[in-house]
């Protein structure tokens, strides 16, 4: 006997969901919860109905496959589904994971699922992090943040960022005027972050170098960085060397 | 660089050639001057190999007066001085030689002889000087032939290998899976809509063999591959892909390369309304305006992701196809404005007859 799965169906293209949705009327024992079109849904959906099982379409607008996994803590378990992305497969092959390539047919589909149901009564359901690790090595830098904020998700591109300022075990961005906290350290944010565009002014504060107007003496041996919008910002013995090693002696 | 210099055996064929001409000379001298076999061949050996490198530099001069450009008057009198130059020169650089002769041999009869053949010597050098700019203008049409020719094969090479990439493109296997996918949907819900896709993506397929097999199609034929494309996205995408067609019927009728605003469209959607959550417009333009044609293709793209390298990298195939077709005559401008992604191209108005 077999227990019931709640499964969530993401894809952009309403004509997959629907051969999905077909497929798994073979398997009553599977429920779909959620069926979303996009990742935004997908991140709602997942945080509210808690599924065991999430079909993931690769290309999404937005917000990709990998980024929708990015947010989710805990995923449930994943079957990527994709057309055709070379990346994608490598990745997937490297780290043993479900993926089912469209077009796909009843057996193969079957096939997945059956050995979804034996990783899960196992309860050997593989990690996603070693795959969204090498996709963020893929892109070097980091282009966009996303943050999730409830059941809702915030992706705020880097060039909008003014500056980003340690809060214990979180992370505060700080966006046209708006805050944005995301559970992170900063080292890890820093090492992610364009070291041309972002500087680590301080042990709390990483700035969009774009956004700073000014580097003022604010009491012997400290300075303040004066960022264009009038805010002020400590910077450490340290970030006003990287400070200058970026501007050369102009600051 | 010399034709004739830069390449040793075209030299020493050239040299080959004025051995003839010292045996004249030098028998020219026996009859007419009753010079001794060993005086003539000592007076008319070195002087012609000397000419034969006072005439390499007609080469030049043939350059400057291209043949067919220059008008024949301006050539003829042009070569003539020349040549009635160079054979007073040469006929008096004869002089001093015949000295040293003279001087060498204790024998002052080599000045004599030579003052006799002085006007022999003045004439073949005329003569011949013509015969070598004669034979310049043959080499210098011969490297132009080889060079268009070059040019031309170049040419070809290029565009058989734009057309090639154009439809490696075209069949973008994600374009293909992912089409399959949808029919293998539709199948059960809703067998027509099925067929429906099975037919579009065949006229598709067959348009785009057909098509692609030729120099160029009317923009009209362009146009009922891309609704066929777009048709099948359409199914895909649903109410998030709006078409706005926009073709102005004289247009139509204007060549164009093969699949040439095919990559584009399928920019437009992959890239444009499949990366919007609410989707978009994907629009097309084409008019004609006065001699030159005007295809204008807009979509919207999410200002928030960067730009795909793929993109540029389409839109750079169709740049290099145009230019291949039109040459400088070519347009293809895009912008990024305001959320709109526009691709807008130009070429001559050229109709079958």
């Amino acid at each position: 006997m077999s227990l019931t799965l709640k499964a969530v169906i993401v894809d952009d293209e309403e004509p997959a969901r629907l051969l999905l949705r077909e497929y798994l009327t073979a398997h009553p024992d599977v429920e779909i919860v959620a069926e979303c079109a996009n990742g935004f849904e997908a991140v709602k959906a997942v945080g509210e109905m808690k599924p065991d099982l999430m079909f993931l379409d690769i290309q999404m607008p937005k917000l990709n496959g990998f980024e929708v996994l990015e947010l989710l803590d805990p995923a449930p378990f994943v079957v990527f589904v994709t057309a055709y992305d070379e990346y994608a497969l490598r990745a997937f092959e490297v780290h043993a994971l479900d993926y089912l390539l469209k077009p796909f047919g009843q057996d193969r589909f079957d096939e997945a699922l059956t050995r979804v149901r034996e990783r899960l009564e196992k309860g050997s359901v593989p990690s996603f992090a070693p795959l969204l690790k090498d996709a963020a090595a893929q892109r070097k830098w980091l282009d966009r943040v996303l943050i999730k904020d409830g059941s809702k998700v915030h992706v705020i591109p880097v060039d909008k960022i003014d500056y980003v300022e340690a809060q214990d075990d979180y992370v505060c961005f700080r966006s046209a005027g708006k805050e944005y906290l995301k559970a992170q350290s900063m080292n890890d944010l820093e090492s992610l972050l364009d070291p041309a565009r972002f500087i680590r002014i301080h042990r709390g504060y990483i700035l969009n170098v774009e956004r700073m107007a000014r580097i003022e003496l604010y009491a012997k041996d400290s300075r303040v960085v004066i960022l264009q919008d009038g805010k002020q910002l400590p910077v450490s013995r340290t970030g006003y060397q990287r400070l200058r090693a970026m501007f050369g002696g102009e600051v | 660089m010399h034709p004739i210099l830069s390449n040793r055996a075209r030299l020493v064929l050239y040299l080959a050639a004025w051995l003839p001409l010292a045996g004249l000379l030098a028998s020219l001298l026996v009859l007419q001057i009753r010079t001794s076999w060993p005086q003539a061949l000592l007076i008319a050996g070195p002087l012609t190999l000397l000419y034969s490198f006072i005439c390499l530099p007609s080469w030049y001069l043939c350059r400057v007066f291209p043949a067919g450009v220059t008008s024949q008057a301006r050539l003829l009198a042009a070569q003539l001085i020349a040549a009635l130059f160079s054979g007073l020169v040469w006929s008096a650089c004869g002089i001093p030689w015949a000295r040293i002769l003279a001087h060498v041999s204790g024998n002052p009869d080599y000045i004599e002889e030579y003052r006799a053949a002085i006007p022999l010597f003045f004439a073949m050098g005329t003569v011949t000087y013509v015969a070598v700019a004669f034979v310049h203008y043959l080499l210098i049409a011969w490297q132009e032939r080889a060079e268009s020719e070059r040019r031309v094969l170049e040419l070809a090479v290029m565009a058989r290998e734009a057309e090639l990439k154009a439809l490696k493109m075209q069949l973008a296997p994600h374009f293909l899976f992912n089409s399959l996918n949808s029919i293998s949907a539709l199948t059960a819900s809703s067998p027509k809509a099925a067929r429906e896709m099975c037919l579009l993506l065949g006229s598709f397929l067959r348009k785009s063999l057909a098509f692609g097999a030729k120099a160029h199609i009317t923009l009209a034929e362009e146009i009922s591959l891309v609704s066929d494309f777009l048709a099948v996205e359409r199914v895909r995408f649903g109410p998030r892909l709006v078409l706005a067609f926009n073709v102005q019927e004289e247009a139509g009728r204007c060549l164009l390369p093969p699949l040439l605003l095919q990559p584009l469209l399928e920019n437009a959607v992959t890239h444009g309304v499949a990366q919007m959550l609410e989707g978009g417009t994907v629009s097309l333009e084409a008019r004609l305006n006065g001699s030159r044609v005007t295809v204008i293709v807009t979509n919207p793209y999410d200002p928030d992701s960067q730009p795909s390298k793929s993109t540029g990298l389409g839109v750079q195939n169709v740049r290099g196809r145009l230019e291949t077709a039109f040459g400088a005559e070519a347009r293809l401008e895009i912008q990024r404005e305001g959320g709109l992604f526009t691709v807008r191209m130009s070429f001559p108005a050229v109709t079958d007859r």
